[in-house]
């Protein structure tokens, strides 16, 4: 299937397209925030405008300290979606081509590739990722790095197991009696075709990324205060979350509404390349 | 039989020696040792003794050699900070942790079965889009906010349920709840698929041609052939709930282990916050061990399959959010 059938077949779900249309807006936000946000609106405390519900002048209300809660949910856009997006492409680039190598070889390699893949995979993703931040310390770079790491496994594993099945192929034996070698066939005639594949779990694991980071930073072990994240306004509306429920709220539905667009980006894609899935 | 266990059983020790490995040597590279926060009246001879004891003069490998001797004979070391033994301390949080976790997966095998069944039977009807999309969305929700937005609307507002703590009964339900919601989703939208497959089956032709009703089909025959792929797909989310335990844990005060490792990190306990990692990676093989077993109790087919991923093609709708 080319690309222009497959973005054809994809198109005919308005949920994929609308979930597509949103994380780009998200991504446009998050790259060019600090571009037009004034730093003031993030930051700006007003003492007489403290905890206050949602209203015209401000959508989200405001927090403890008269900071407006709606625009520190856009400005932590850029925090959340790009340590979601950074961390999948770590898992991405260390994960496929491990897995390619399993899947393609098999013997020896993929033995080992595997049994440090089951090691990795004993410990929950979460926990890998909080390992790695009492560590390493928490930052954005780190929160970055821990739960790239602990997203690595799930790719060598897609990654094999579509190479495996792919390996099998008329058109790989034929580049194989041509004399290509097995760089080649790999990354000319593998990858590509099992790319689509990948693709519907990078959407959905950019989505769980979100997820994990922002646990991180709930659970205090990411980054924090003055710069919002999702997970860390979620944590500090917690100490109002009798009186104020609104702090605790809105950030949540940021993060949940991003996650349901990469979850809907990531089903129209898996049902485009495979006609026979059952979904509705 | 025997030996398919036997030979499980063979590999999970290479997994549990390197996931030690791994976790030792990792947090072994963390700021401190594992004898911070030692007791003020010690002598200088007794700290320095201390620290040869535990190797802290020689390579990590020796201390990982000597936590692993310990290991075996079930010490993990002791918690300078709780005053205590590691082994102990995770054991009298386990029995919290487990009744969380095991709460929740019955649960989401008992909501999540039902609802496929209904979404399959009616394939392409408003209830089946209804129910797929309620699934892709309790996929999204961040187990956190769910958390807070029930404990806001059962305890705070409707005061029907404890909004924290293990001290009643009812303190179960809110986090449990929580924790399931995940799992359920991702186990309803595994068990609709497996179902519309299983339909599409020549058995079912003949069951249905033999007299037997929709209903009876659907119990007696589909429904059996898919509990196999779905009991696998619950034992490779068990991490994905173990993880979220930790969060869910957090949000309710929930006196489990996964409080007692994010309390530890804080605290940097490294002792206790690597025997947590160590003796949580053990339990989740464990289960998914016994888990494996019982598939290839019901099915003998899967006997000779050690190979998780080819037995069942990696199903696709299995990678909920971790």
């Amino acid at each position: 299937m080319t690309e222009k059938q497959l973005w054809q077949r994809f198109k005919r779900r308005p949920s994929a397209v609308a979930g597509l249309c949103f994380l780009g807006l998200l991504l446009f936000v998050a790259l060019t925030a600090d571009l037009w946000l004034p730093r003031e609106w993030v930051i700006g405390q007003n003492s007489e405008e403290r905890l206050l519900g949602p209203s015209a002048a401000h959508f989200f209300g405001t927090d403890e300290t008269g900071r407006d809660l709606f625009w520190r949910v856009v400005y932590g856009t850029r925090s959340s979606l790009l340590i979601g997006v950074l961390a999948t492409l770590i898992g991405l680039l260390a994960g496929v081509p491990l897995g390619l190598l399993a899947g393609y070889f098999g013997g020896w390699a993929e033995q080992l590739i595997m049994r440090v893949t089951d090691v990795f995979s004993a410990l929950p993703s979460m926990l890998t990722a909080m390992a790695v931040v009492a560590v390493l310390g928490a930052s954005f770079v780190n929160l970055v790095l821990a739960v790239g790491i602990a997203s690595v496994p799930l790719f060598v594993r897609v990654s094999r197991a579509a190479a495996m099945e792919k390996a099998q192929e008329g058109y790989v034996d034929a580049a194989r009696t041509l004399g290509a070698g097995p760089g080649f066939i790999l990354f000319r005639h593998i990858l590509p075709g099992i790319l689509p594949q990948i693709l519907v779990h990078v959407t959905l694991r950019i989505g769980s990324a979100i997820i994990a980071a922002a646990g991180l930073s709930f659970l205090g072990l990411g980054i924090g205060a003055p710069d919002p994240e999702w997970g860390a306004l979620l944590a500090a509306g917690r100490n109002f979350i009798r009186t104020d429920g609104h702090l605790c709220f809105f950030p949540g539905l940021a993060v949940t509404l991003t996650v349901l667009a990469s979850c809907m980006v990531s089903d129209g894609l898996r049902d485009a390349l495979d006609p026979h899935t059952y979904d509705t | 039989m025997g030996k398919y266990i036997l030979h499980r059983l063979l590999l999970l020790i290479p997994v549990i020696l390197g996931v030690s490995l791994l976790v030792f040597v990792f947090m072994d590279l963390a700021p401190g040792t594992m004898l911070d926060n030692l007791p003020n009246d010690l002598s200088e001879a007794e700290i320095a003794r201390l620290y040869h004891e535990y190797g802290y003069d020689r390579s990590v490998f020796y201390r990982y050699g000597r936590y692993m001797l310990g290991f075996v004979r079930g010490d993990l070391g002791y918690s300078y900070i709780y005053q205590t033994g590691v082994l102990g301390l995770y054991l009298q949080r386990l029995p919290a942790t487990l009744a969380l976790a095991g709460a929740a997966v019955l649960l989401a095998i008992a909501l999540s079965v039902p609802l496929a069944v209904l979404a399959a039977r009616r394939h392409g009807s408003a209830t089946d889009q209804g129910i797929s999309a309620l699934a892709v969305l309790g996929m999204s929700m961040p187990n956190f906010w769910l958390g807070i937005l029930l404990m806001l609307l059962f305890a705070h507002t409707l005061h029907l349920l404890p909004s924290g703590g293990m001290q009643e009964p009812a303190s179960l339900i809110l986090p449990s709840v929580t924790l399931a919601t995940g799992l359920m989703a991702s186990l309803t939208r595994t068990e609709r698929t497996a179902l519309l497959e299983e339909q599409q089956k020549d058995y079912v032709l003949l069951a249905r041609a033999k007299g037997l009703t929709g209903p009876q089909v659907t119990v007696r025959h589909v429904l059996r052939n898919t509990l196999v792929p779905l009991l696998t797909v619950v034992a490779m989310q068990l991490g994905a709930v173990v993880g979220g335990a930790v969060v869910t844990e957090n949000v309710f005060s929930w006196p489990g282990v996964g409080r007692l490792l994010v309390d530890a990190i804080h605290e940097r306990d490294a002792v206790t916050a690597t025997g947590c990692l160590i003796m949580t990676a053990v339990m989740i093989s464990l289960i998914q061990l016994a888990a494996d077993i019982l598939c290839a109790l019901i099915n003998p087919q899967l006997r000779g399959r050690i190979d998780r991923d080819r037995a069942i093609g990696l199903r696709r709708e299995g990678g909920g959010a971790a």
